[in-house]
This record gives structure tokens, C-alpha cells and sequence, in this order.
């Protein structure tokens, strides 16, 4: 065998060294690739960012979380502590409707525990301009040492919605039941029916509701 | 000339009978005219005539390959001389049979011509020493006769043997051969040509196996011999043609230079100063000189390619022995690469894998999942409810506390009448008086008030709530009021599950008092 011979065949056996490395190379190059580029993908779908505002989905954790500008209309944990917040710490104290005007007079029904025959409204429509919650209800002008309940309902006429329950057993004294109720539209129209338990006086009372914003 | 007629006069020497035989005196006519006995050793003209003549006129040929070595004729040779002879002719064919061997063994060895250049070297210097030998051959030969007809096939007088300037390489005459080796040395020059064009590409062959150029050196030997043999047999021409100088008589002038004559032998042979441009039998020698020393040309430049190929190996050997180097060099390296990359997959896919998880940890749990792995089962999902213990469902609770439906039990009913014991704070001792029955109130729920009867005597009073049946009542709130400051009792009861019964007991600061009560609670989902 020549010289040159000897050369190329020393170079040949150099290379078939080289190339399985070069083969596993870029085998491993190629899955590494394929893996990084997978990490690539998952990692662009990972979305940190905040869901948008008030948002219904309810797939990943931030729409769960919420956004800062998430409202009380929305679902989410930020929209529950706007909430929470508003209630404990009301922007505005609590107010009262009618404010310093003539409380509302509503009649029971004409037997015991028997409510009014019809819905008397205590706030009219688009009167609040704010998401807002009643805190109590005041009585006054009861006829006699009986006892009193006052249902408050939501809605506009005909599509009324209890909300609270009131109730009392005074004998004329003005005087305030707590109430709880949800978290009512801006411009919701609140009205209410009453009953007691000697109804056979029908004598009216009068009501005004205490309330807070939340907003 | 003398004139030996009547008019001769008396003005030469007297006649004195015959010179003796074969005399070297040379004194007058007789000595030179000579004796008729005088033989070809003399130097008469009885012994020029029997030394050119044997009766004809014109010297006969010689038999085939004759040995004989005395006459002009004998030098020349016969036409059917074979290359076993010494004639001319012989050692033409012998030259003819040697230059084609050559040819073919150049052909077989075109790469390995080298070593055959100093061989065609030695030949070049025979031929041209054999100008000289041809020019005398030209000179000695004096009776001019006429050239024969074009290849003729006629071998009796040494005019035929000469030949016709006009003979072909299908003749046989001197200028038929010399055509031939024309012939046969230009297809070498354009042999060795094509060879010079196309050893460029054999050479890496040839140098990339040392045994191919062992087989050219073994093909070269057997070539060396048959160039020498060659060598020899124009060395063995040289004393003929000095013979055959010496022995001329009868001279005749030789051609002017690149004579286009053709009519007599010598304008056939030429003249010592004839060139390639002539067509005499000196010319032709002359191009034969020159074809092969171009063939030398050819074989010097192949020389040089040969040179420049083994340059060329030379930096591609340095490059190959580089390449291995760094091949050795790079191996190692393309392994760690390979391990390091095969390491780093590795990773990427625990990244990938802990991608995925953190992908999967950003979905919500299952609605109400008691998991407590992920952070995600710890937030929540949007459709838990209060019975949940995810974020969200603490928030949902607390959003309930604040807002929502406001409930009273008895609901648009009597208030349920609740006597205390009989002594000062001692609670009712008449069991637990039911407020809520089991199942009335259809869901889960917390007590926030107790409205009482604010009509009822001004005393203190303390109210327990009980929650289960009869029998199985648990203590679930307290509170203590006055009915006139204490209307609304306030009351935060535990949650209480759906359709529980609520009981009561009650003692007062003035034994025996009696009251009514309503719950005032809000559903706890």
C-alpha cells in the first residue's frame, strides 16, 4: 500500500470515528431541539397576564383571581374583596331613603301575617346610581304592641324579587331592624310588603330603609 | 577529356607497354588505365571497373542477409534482408521493428516515460551520428542511374533499393522506410502527446498506489533493453557506412541543399546540408532527428507535469495528515459535545416536564376539590360553593355575610313563645323548646339575630340557640338583651346544616319571665 494510501486510510478511520459521534450529535441535537422547542411553546402559552375585566371564564387561576379592575359585577376573588371592602369600608357612610324626606307608608294586609296586596315602592328606579345594599329598615308609627314583618323586594313592577325580611315587635316606637340583603343594581327599584300580627286594625306604618354604595 | 583519335598529338608521354598488376605508380596513362589483370584491390580503372561493375553496368544485390562486406553493395544489402542481417536494409528493419516496439511500450507506459528519456537520448545521438555515414554513403556512390518507378517492387540494383522519392510507406525502398519511420515517429510524438495531456489525471492514480508505479518500473525494464539493442544496432551501422564511404568511387557531386531533383540516387539521398524542409534521404533523417527530439520536448514537459503532480501530492499529503490531525483532534471534543448535549436534553425534558406541570397547575380544580397540592386548589374554582375550602369559596361565604337575602323564622307567623326557669338565670326546665322544626329551613344557614318581644317585662334576659333533635340538642349561640335595648338580639350562630331543628332555653334575671322569638338568618351558600 502507498504512502498516501496509508495517509487516507488513517484519515478514513479518523473520520468513521467522527461520524457515529457526529450522528448521536445531532440525534441529541435534534430531540434537544424538539424538546426545546416544545418548552418554547408551553412556556409562550403560559399566561400570566391578567384576565380582562369582569371576565366569566373560568379555566385558568387568574380568571379565578381576577383583575384590579375587576368590579363588583364580576365573580372573580378581586371582585368578592371589592365587595367585602365596600361593605366593611363604604366610600360614603351608610345613607339613608327618603333622605330627609316623608318615610313611606305601607299598610299590612287584612288579616294576621298577611302581606300588602301590593308592592309599595321605597325607591324608585334609577334613584341610586351606584350598586348599593340595605342595611336596615325603620319602623315607625305602629299601631300597637304587635309583632311586624316587612319583606323588601327588587325589581322593577312585576318582576319583583324578595330581598331581606324585617321584623319587630314594638308598640310604636321608631325603631331599626338590621337587614341583609344581596348587592343591588345601580338604579335599582326596591319596594316592599307588609304584615302584622293583628291586622284587623289596618292601620299603615312607615318605613325608611338605611343603605350603602358599593363602589 | 583526352582525345585518343588521329588527331592525338605528341604532347603526353610515350606509351611503355602495361603497368604491372594492381601497380601504385601513377606516373602516366598506363599506370592509371592499369593491367586487365589488376584486381579490385587496386586502384586502376580496370580496378575501379571491376569494383563498380560486374559486367552490367550496374552492381548487383546481394543475397539475402549476405555476411559479405566488401562492397558498396554488401553495405546496402538486398530487400528481403530480415532484421538477422547487417545491411542497411537490415538495420533499417531493425530500426523500423524497434522504434514500433518502442512505441508500443511507450503507449504501455505512457506515465513512466522518465526513465526513458535518457534511453531516447542516446538513440537522438546515434541517429545524428549516423548523418554523417549518409552524406558519405551519398558521395561514394558515383554512376547516377535513374530513380525507379514509384514503389517499386524491383530489388536488383541499389537504385532500387534507394527507391523514389515519391515511394510510400507501402514500399519498401529506403525512402519507403524512411517514410515509415516518419510515420511511425510521428504517431510516437503524438502518442507521447496525448500522454503529456493525460498523464495529469493518471499521476494521483499512480501516486496514490506505490504499486502501480512498481508495475511501470517493472513494465520500463523490459523496455530498456530493446532501447539499448537499438543503440547498438546504430552503433553496429556506423562501420558499414564508413565502409561504404571509403569504398565510393566514382564520385558524383552532391545536390545543392533541399534539391527538389529527382532524378538521379543522389538527389534521392540529398545533401549534408538538406533540412527538414527537403525531401531527400537527408531530410528525411533530419525529421526524424527533429520528431524525436520533439518527442524528448513532449516527454521533458511531461517530465514537469509529473513534477507538478508530485508538488501537488506533496501539499495534499501535508493536508491529509492536517485533516487527520484535526479529525483526532475533533473527535474527542464532537463526544463531549455529544454527552453534554445529550446531558442538556436531558434537563430540557425535566423542563418540559416541569412546564407542563406548572401549565397544568394554572387550570382551576375540579368545583369543591379537596386537593391541597397546588396553589390552584388552594385559589379555587368560580363554581365552588360554601362548601368548598378553596379561597373562593371562603370568599363566596364571606360575600354571603355581607349580601344577600335576609331570612326570618317564623316566617309571616307568631313568634314562638319561650319561658325561663323558674329561678333567677336558671334556663327553661321544661326541655328545649322548638323554634325551627326539622326541615323547615332547606338549606344550609347561620343565625344572625333573634328578634324579641320588646313588649315583654324589662328584665335581663339570656337566650340559648340549640341546634339537632330532640335529645341530641347542641349548643350553637348565646345571647343576652333587654327588650328595651336589645330588640334585635344580635346572635352569630355556627353554620347550621339544612333542615337541622333549632331549639331554644332561656333564663331571665327575674325568675319565670316569658318572651317570643324569631330567627333572623341568611342561607350560609
Amino acid at each position: 500500500m502507498g504512502y498516501l494510501d496509508g495517509k487516507l486510510s488513517s484519515v478514513a478511520v479518523s473520520v468513521s470515528v467522527v461520524l457515529p459521534a457526529l450522528d448521536a450529535l445531532a440525534i441529541s441535537v435534534s430531540a434537544l431541539n424538539t424538546v426545546l422547542n416544545q418548552i418554547m411553546i408551553s412556556v409562550a402559552n403560559i399566561d400570566l397576564n391578567a384576565p380582562t375585566q369582569d371576565t366569566a371564564n373560568n379555566s385558568l387561576q387568574r380568571d379565578v383571581i381576577g383583575s384590579k379592575i375587576d368590579t363588583v359585577s364580576g365573580n372573580s376573588l378581586y371582585s368578592f374583596s371589592v365587595l367585602a371592602d365596600k361593605s366593611i369600608f363604604p366610600n360614603i357612610g351608610i345613607q339613608v331613603w327618603p333622605d330627609l324626606g316623608i318615610m313611606v307608608s305601607i299598610t299590612p294586609g287584612g288579616t294576621a301575617w298577611a302581606t300588602s296586596t301590593v308592592f309599595v315602592q321605597i325607591i324608585a328606579s334609577g334613584t341610586i346610581g351606584s350598586p348599593f345594599v340595605l342595611d336596615y329598615a325603620v319602623i315607625d308609627g305602629a299601631y300597637s304592641d304587635e309583632a311586624y314583618q316587612l319583606d323588601l323586594y327588587s325589581g322593577t313592577s312585576g318582576a319583583e324579587t324578595l330581598i331581606a325580611t324585617a321584623v319587630w315587635s314594638i308598640n310604636g316606637i321608631y325603631q331599626q331592624a338590621p337587614i341583609k340583603t344581596p348587592v343591588l343594581a345601580a338604579g335599582a327599584r326596591v319596594s316592599a310588603k307588609f304584615a302584622s300580627s293583628a291586622p284587623a286594625f289596618g292601620y299603615a306604618s312607615y318605613f325608611k330603609v338605611g343603605y350603602h354604595l358599593i363602589s | 577529356m583526352a582525345n585518343w583519335g588521329a588527331g592525338f598529338t605528341n604532347s603526353l608521354p610515350p606509351e611503355s607497354g602495361i603497368a604491372s598488376v594492381n601497380s601504385s605508380v601513377n606516373t602516366s596513362f598506363v599506370d592509371v588505365i592499369g593491367n586487365k589483370d589488376d584486381t579490385i584491390a587496386g586502384t586502376s580503372l580496370v580496378s575501379l571497373v571491376k569494383n563498380v561493375t560486374a559486367g552490367t553496368g550496374n552492381p548487383p544485390v546481394n543475397s539475402v542477409d549476405s555476411a559479405a562486406n566488401v562492397y558498396v553493395g554488401d553495405v546496402i544489402g538486398n530487400k528481403d534482408d530480415t532484421v538477422a542481417g547487417t545491411s542497411i536494409i537490415s538495420l533499417e528493419k531493425q530500426i523500423l521493428s524497434s522504434v514500433a516496439t518502442t512505441r508500443t511500450d511507450i503507449s504501455a507506459i505512457a506515465v513512466s516515460v522518465a526513465p526513458i528519456l535518457p534511453a531516447i537520448s542516446a538513440v537522438a545521438v546515434s541517429v545524428a551520428v549516423i548523418m554523417p555515414a549518409l552524406s558519405s554513403i551519398a558521395s561514394g556512390i558515383s554512376s547516377e542511374s535513374p530513380v525507379p518507378t514509384a514503389d517499386s517492387a524491383d530489388n536488383v540494383y541499389t537504385s532500387d533499393v534507394v527507391g523514389n522519392k515519391t515511394d510510400t510507406v507501402a514500399g519498401n525502398s529506403l525512402v519507403a522506410i524512411g517514410k515509415q519511420i516518419l510515420a511511425s515517429v510521428t504517431t510516437i510524438r503524438t502518442d507521447i502527446s496525448a500522454v503529456a495531456v493525460s498523464v495529469a489525471p493518471i499521476l494521483p492514480a499512480v501516486q496514490a498506489n506505490g504499486s502501480a508505479i512498481a508495475a511501470v518500473a517493472v513494465s520500463v525494464a523490459p523496455i530498456l533493453p530493446a532501447i539499448s539493442a537499438v543503440a547498438v544496432s546504430v552503433a553496429a551501422i556506423m562501420p558499414a557506412l564508413s565502409s561504404i564511404a571509403s569504398a565510393g568511387g566514382g564520385e558524383t557531386p552532391v545536390p545543392t541543399a533541399d534539391s527538389a531533383d529527382n532524378v538521379y540516387t543522389s538527389d534521392v539521398v540529398g545533401n549534408k546540408t538538406d533540412t527538414v524542409a527537403g525531401n531527400s534521404l537527408m531530410s528525411y533523417s533530419k525529421i526524424v532527428v527533429a520528431d524525436i527530439s520533439s518527442v524528448a520536448t513532449s516527454v521533458q514537459a511531461m517530465s514537469s507535469v509529473i513534477t507538478s503532480v508530485a508538488d501537488f501530492f506533496s501539499v495534499l499529503d501535508a493536508a491529509i495528515t492536517s485533516v487527520a490531525t484535526s479529525t483526532a483532534t475533533l473527535n474527542p471534543a464532537i463526544s463531549s459535545v455529544a454527552v453534554s448535549v445529550s446531558s442538556a436534553n436531558t434537563t430540557a425534558g425535566q423542563i418540559m416536564t416541569s412546564v407542563s406541570n406548572v401549565i397544568a397547575d394554572l387550570s382551576v380544580p375540579a368545583q369543591n376539590s379537596a386537593d391541597n397540592v397546588y396553589e390552584r386548589d388552594v385559589i379555587g374554582n368560580k363554581t365552588d360553593t360554601s362548601a368548598g375550602n378553596s379561597l373562593y369559596s371562603f370568599a363566596k361565604i364571606f360575600n354571603n355575610y355581607f349580601h344577600v337575602q335576609q331570612r326570618v323564622y317564623p316566617n309571616l307567623a307568631t313568634p314562638v313563645a319561650v319561658t325561663a326557669g323558674s329561678v333567677a338565670w336558671t334556663l327553661t326546665s321544661s326541655g328545649f323548646t322548638t323554634v325551627a322544626a326539622a326541615g323547615v329551613i332547606t338549606n344550609t344557614f347561620v343565625i344572625d339575630y333573634v328578634a324579641a318581644n320588646t313588649t315583654a317585662s324589662t328584665v335581663g334576659y339570656q337566650l340559648n340557640i340549640y341546634a339537632g333533635d330532640a335529645g341530641s340538642e347542641v349548643l350553637i349561640g348565646e345571647g343576652s338583651f333587654s327588650p328595651n335595648t336589645y330588640a334585635y338580639c344580635p346572635m352569630k350562630s355556627s353554620v347550621v346544616p339544612s333542615s337541622t331543628r333549632i331549639s331554644m332555653k332561656m333564663a331571665s334575671s327575674v325568675g319565670g319571665q316569658a318572651n317570643q322569638f324569631k330567627l333572623v338568618y341568611h342561607y350560609y351558600n
